[in-house]
């Protein structure tokens, strides 16, 4: 799975690319997130955007995975509104991020949420722990 | 991680294929009003298990199809409805729809899903209970509360069971609420993707049977922790299920896509799938390593001394057990014919509806092991037989007990060895092959002579001539005289014969005679010059000395000899290949009298070398295709060999014709 991370509106590199330089690119606080699972407004404005890749499948986990890892540490913004694909170990590793996060209180937020991936969280009932409840409310 | 998914999908449609004839057999003992739980059990986990594939894989419309099917079933099996007529047939219609579409998509061609639509609904109406005699649906219905507790070992996932399609499919029974608990996951980096640690309370409130929710973790099995109990019952009014919906996973998701691999095993892990292009690399390799053996055994018979003769010994033991290494992998080909005969009672199913007649099918033999090559290629040919059998054959009932018969008829296929051959026979009780009424027909056809005299056999051979149709009434199952010939030409081609006897009045029977391979034959070697040809054994009737005064030339006949009370033609072998004879005069030759298409001859050669069984090398596919040969093969001294198509050969002369004008 293929997660781009960048700043809001600009090209991102793939990947690929960006797990050859393994480069961290800080978010401005522009972010508009529709959910938060830990309250940490001041450390949203240095947050780290990730956007998942459509499949997010047992295929993808280890791209996937990687850029997690890479993502914590840091207050993270995840947008999985263009989520098409996802299965249980897609959503096991959105969750593993999620806790990592508690558990380092540190900040993660959604920017959006595909119906796909609502649909599945709730399958597998994870919306809470994920902290997709508000948006699967919200969702029509 | 990419992986090749075409692999996988060529094992499911091989699967599905397979389960497919199963279902279809299974529905055939299906009776109406009185259907045997077990019956449909058969019938519901087939269709669940391709509407389980057909959903990993991303084959939407037929796990769509196959999912009001199963729904339709399931209702039998609980016994909320009855099994009545039109269900029959709608089932027996959806094997055919699912046949096509699964055709179709495997051939990546867009499916055409008018019919299944059709008979969607109409599974849909059923469901619904409309069509169902008397009030077969009870005014209430046990709607049992499950809590059922799932935890995923680690193979869970890597073997393609996600607990996503199985919650789906769960939610397809009913109202199902879940539960995760994440306590026992590991850190983001340590963690392996593939191992799952979220374990689930599942609570789901179904009237659908337990063995309903067995079923939908039976893949899992082995690679989960379970807990299914009742957890309570409340009486309700409809049945509680969702929303028909079908589970449709992720068609690129290799986890998935691992679970064809488990499912080719069969189900006892005694046989595994193997293509069998496999099994015809390793008989090639195996035959080259004959032709090698052999050529070491033409070398080391030159050799002396004491180590000679233990060479000798040693290559001997060789041969012994390269040969039974040859004959395994030739049983390795072998198929029971009764995965030809398996289509049958659906034929005369449908066929007997169709014309009004009452037919019993009876089938023996369907362990005979054939060739797998042979055995695809006598299908049509079979069910041509079969089809004629009861349009033409079998009578309308009243006409049998007019004829002091039962009012069903019989069509009896039966199958068994015969020395190195397999004998197929398809025979009926019917009305039988009017002798009088062919010849008048070959008379006004002008396929023979008006004062032609036949034998009974030579009449009931007419059949198989080009263009020959005994029906008064042309019918859609067959009568167009384009059949029957068609037919001996195709077992011909497949080394066969096929032969009629017929009862006026009680009956007629096919008698079909296929050789057990198609890849070794038992031959005779000869010789002609300086050339060596292989005359395959089956072929050869006799051989003897002639003396160039017991031939004769005959004005259009060529050169014939009298050979008991016929006359045959003598094919000068060293004319047809355009090689130069050891002796061009009779005697100082031999000529061997080969048969076939019913034909006979005798060849002239210089010699008989010595027989022995050869591996069939094709001619067409290493160079072209030449008259009069079958095929070639590398003898022991490493030289090639022509294999001799006997009725090609004949067919290249001209025939001696009893049918044909004798002139007045």
């Amino acid at each position: 799975m293929k997660v781009q991370a960048g700043r809001v509106g600009k090209a991102r590199p793939t990947a690929k690319a960006r797990a050859k330089t393994v480069s961290r690119t800080k978010v401005a606080s522009k972010v508009e997130a529709k959910a938060s699972v830990i309250p940490a407004p001041a450390a949203m404005a240095e947050a780290f955007y990730l956007k998942l890749d459509p499949s997010c499948t047992l295929r993808e986990t280890t791209d996937l995975q990687f850029s997690l890892v890479a993502a914590h540490g840091d207050p993270v913004v995840v947008d999985g509104g263009g989520v098409e694909r996802i299965d249980t170990a897609g959503l096991q590793l959105l969750v593993a991020l999620v806790l990592e996060q508690q558990r380092t209180s540190r900040g993660l937020e959604w920017k959006a949420a595909s119906p796909e991936l609502l649909k599945c969280g709730r399958r597998l009932g994870l919306l809470g722990v994920l902290g997709l409840e508000a948006i699967a409310g919200a969702a029509p | 991680m990419s992986l090749d998914m075409d692999q996988f999908h060529e094992v499911f449609f091989e699967e599905s294929f397979e389960s497919i004839d199963a279902m279809e057999a299974a529905l055939l003992k299906l009776k109406p009003g009185a259907a045997d739980p077990e019956t449909i059990n058969t019938i519901f986990r087939t269709a669940h298990s391709i509407k389980g594939g057909a959903g990993m894989f991303g084959f939407n419309d037929i796990a769509s199809f196959t999912h009001t099917m199963e729904t339709l079933l399931d209702e039998l099996r609980s016994s909320k409805l009855q099994v009545t007529t039109p269900m029959c047939d709608g089932l027996l219609q959806s094997v055919d729809v699912m046949r096509s579409l699964m055709t179709a998509q495997k051939n990546h061609q867009p499916l055409d899903l008018s019919v299944s639509q059709v008979l969607q609904r109409e599974f849909e109406r059923m469901i619904a209970g409309e069509g169902q005699p008397g009030s077969a649906a009870p005014a209430t219905f046990e709607a049992i509360t499950w809590r059922i507790g799932f935890k995923a070992l680690p193979a869970l996932l890597a073997r393609g069971n996600d607990p996503l399609r199985i919650f789906d499919e769960l939610a397809g029974l009913g109202v199902l609420d879940v539960v995760a608990d994440c306590a026992a996951m590991q850190e983001l980096a340590v963690m392996d993707p593939a191992d799952c640690r979220i374990t689930w309370i599942l609570t789901l409130t179904s009237t659908a049977p337990r063995s309903a929710i067995d079923l939908i973790f039976e893949w899992a099995e082995g690679d989960c922790e379970l807990s299914i109990e009742r957890a309570g019952v409340t009486m309700v009014e409809k049945p509680v299920a969702a929303v028909p919906q079908v589970t449709v996973a992720q068609a690129s998701a290799p986890a998935a896509s691992l679970a064809p691999a488990k499912a080719a095993a069969s189900p006892d892990g005694n046989s595994i799938r193997v293509g069998i292009e496999k099994i015809d690399e390793l008989l090639n390799t195996v035959g080259e390593i004959v032709i090698t053996n052999s050529m070491l055994g033409q070398l080391a018979r030159h050799f002396v001394g004491v180590d000679a003769e233990r060479l000798r010994s040693g290559l001997a033991q060789l041969e012994t057990h390269v040969r039974e290494l040859q004959e395994s992998v030739m049983r390795v080909r072998m198929l029971p014919v009764g995965s030809v005969f398996a289509r049958f009672p659906r034929l005369v199913r449908d066929l007997s509806a169709r014309l009004g007649k009452q037919i019993r099918l009876q089938l023996s033999g369907e362990q005979t092991e054939l060739d797998k090559t042979v055995l695809e290629k006598i299908g049509d040919p079979l069910v041509h037989l079969v089809r004629n059998s009861i349009d033409h054959g079998i009578e309308l009932p009243a006409d049998r007990v007019a004829a002091g018969k039962p009012e069903e008829g019989v069509v009896h296929l039966n199958a068994y060895h015969n020395g190195g051959s397999i004998n197929i026979v398809i025979s009926d009780d019917g009305k039988g092959l009017d002798s009088r009424k062919l010849i008048d027909k070959a008379r006004a056809k002008g396929l023979i002579d008006a004062d032609a005299v036949l034998t009974d056999e030579q009449a009931w051979d007419l059949i198989f001539a080009p263009g020959f149709s005994t029906a008064e009434k042309t019918t859609d199952l067959s009568g167009r005289g384009v059949g029957m010939d068609v037919v001996r030409r195709n077992i011909k081609e497949l080394g066969g014969t096929v032969e009629l006897h017929s009862e006026f009045g009680k009956g007629t029977r096919t008698t079909i005679t296929l050789p057990l391979t198609l890849a070794i034959v038992d031959g005779q070697t000869i010789q002609v010059g300086t050339e060596t040809y292989i005359v395959p054994l089956t072929a050869i009737v006799e051989s003897l000395q002639l003396k160039q005064a017991d031939s004769h030339q005959v004005f259009e006949h060529g050169e014939l000899f009298h050979f008991r009370d016929d006359y045959l033609p003598i094919i000068r072998l060293h004319d047809v290949f355009g090689v130069e004879p050891r002796s061009r005069v009779l005697g100082d030759g031999l000529l061997m009298v080969v048969e076939g298409d019913g034909r006979r001859a005798g060849l002239f050669i210089d010699d008989l070398l010595g027989q022995q069984q050869v591996v069939i090398k094709s001619l067409e596919t290493n160079y072209t295709r030449i008259d009069g040969v079958g095929g070639a093969t590398i003898l022991g001294e490493g030289t090639v060999a022509l294999i001799l198509d006997i009725p090609g050969l004949l067919r290249m002369t001209p025939p001696p014709a009893p049918l044909q004008k004798t002139g007045s």
